[in-house]
């Protein structure tokens, strides 16, 4: 009991002789952390004003985000009456210690194939990425819902990341009427992707005959586009080549199929 | 002549690679009747050929019954013109095409 009470008195000391600092310090690490969330937040929006890529921007972000509350929280300690010269050394060691476990080990830990702001399909999903986590990946599709794929899931199956290389090729496959010019319609798909600013020149634009189809002629068209031209360029020649064929006179086909009728005579009835 | 100045020749004279697109119109302006680029020329042009044509027919839609009392809004003679400010026929007639036309050297 004497020993119960003895310690409530050294507690109460404590907090007479230190309690006012210690409140003063939460009070900043409170306020602290409130300015440094506007701070990030504004460093943000600072860096996409500049057109910093996502990827950089997060990097950033997090870097002065760790360092401004570490800054913060050995402030608070040193104001509290800490020491704070034996806290900086644990920490030091810990950055040190945690630096050597990453290179040595970064080998074996499995990474995600792609970045922040790639379109990739993963999951199961197609969209943009808009971060990462240690356990999922937050992806929005285009037509505006936010998914969070696990990690480990994405980890186990096939990514399509159409970042990965700068351009893509559009693959388009036309079917034209089996009386159609054949000759005319390779020729006009030729123009259209020759003319377009999108297609690029290397590789180059390729028209050639896909198949001998059932109900028609298909005709294959293989620009090459810049990754973000790859959508609109595509919609853009489909309509194209609708609208010249129809001025060319070149019919698409669309399945068919020929029905031949006999007609069978009863033999007509001889009366003797 | 070997293959790749072939290829080259072809490139250069074949087909007009166009390099953008932009909307060519006439506005009317104190001194008369300016012509006028949306993307300016300072800008980079627009690489979609139907979708300068669809903001041309909305332009012109916009401004159709515009008269000199609306002087910002009366824009005339609506056209798509490649980067060298060559107008280019309309891709689903591949005939010219002029939209809000008007004869504005009478005027």
């Amino acid at each position: 009991m004497e020993q119960e009470i003895s310690k409530y008195y050294r507690l109460r000391d404590l907090f007479l002789e230190h309690g006012q600092e210690v409140v003063q310090a939460l009070i900043i690490l409170v306020l602290g952390i409130l300015a440094i969330k506007y701070i990030v937040k504004y460093v943000r929006k600072f860096m996409t004003r500049l057109g910093a890529k996502p990827p950089i921007i997060s990097t950033v972000s997090v870097a002065l985000a760790i360092l401004l509350f570490f800054g913060l929280a050995i402030s608070c300690l040193e104001w509290a009456g800490m020491r704070v010269d034996v806290l900086m050394r644990f920490l030091a060691a810990a950055c040190l210690g945690a630096i050597a476990i990453w290179i040595l080990a970064r080998p074996y830990i499995p990474s995600l194939p792609f970045k922040v702001g790639n379109t990739v399909e993963a999951g199961g999903l197609l969209g943009v990425v808009e971060g990462t986590t240690m356990i999922h990946t937050r992806l929005r599709t285009f037509d505006g819902k936010t998914v969070f794929v696990p990690n480990s899931k994405i980890l186990k199956e096939n990514v399509v990341n159409y970042h990965y290389t700068p351009n893509r090729q559009v693959r388009l496959v036309i079917g034209i009427h089996y009386g159609a010019d054949l000759v005319k319609a390779k020729r006009i798909l030729a123009d259209l992707l020759a003319e377009d600013p999108r297609v690029l020149n290397t590789p180059p634009a390729r028209v050639f005959v896909l198949n001998l189809a059932e109900s028609c002629v298909e005709i294959a068209a293989r620009p090459w586009v810049n990754n973000k031209d790859y959508w609109i360029t595509r919609c853009d020649l489909l309509e194209k080549i609708k609208l010249r064929f129809d001025q060319e006179g070149v019919t698409i086909a669309f399945p068919q199929v020929d029905a031949h009728v006999y007609y069978h005579r009863e033999p007509e009835e001889t009366t003797d | 002549m070997l293959l790749k100045d072939t290829v080259k020749l072809v490139g250069k004279g074949w087909v007009q690679r166009r390099k953008g697109y932009r909307i060519r119109f006439q506005r009317r302006a104190e001194t008369g009747w300016a012509t006028e680029f949306s993307p300016d020329m300072k800008e980079k042009s627009w690489t979609s050929e139907i979708a300068t044509w669809e903001l041309a027919r909305r332009l012109a839609a916009a401004t159709k019954d515009a008269g000199p009392d609306n002087p910002e809004g009366e824009i005339v003679n609506i056209c798509v013109v490649d980067d060298a400010g060559e107008p280019i026929p309309y891709y689903a007639t591949n005939q010219s095409h002029v939209l809000n036309p008007r004869d504005v050297e009478q005027e």
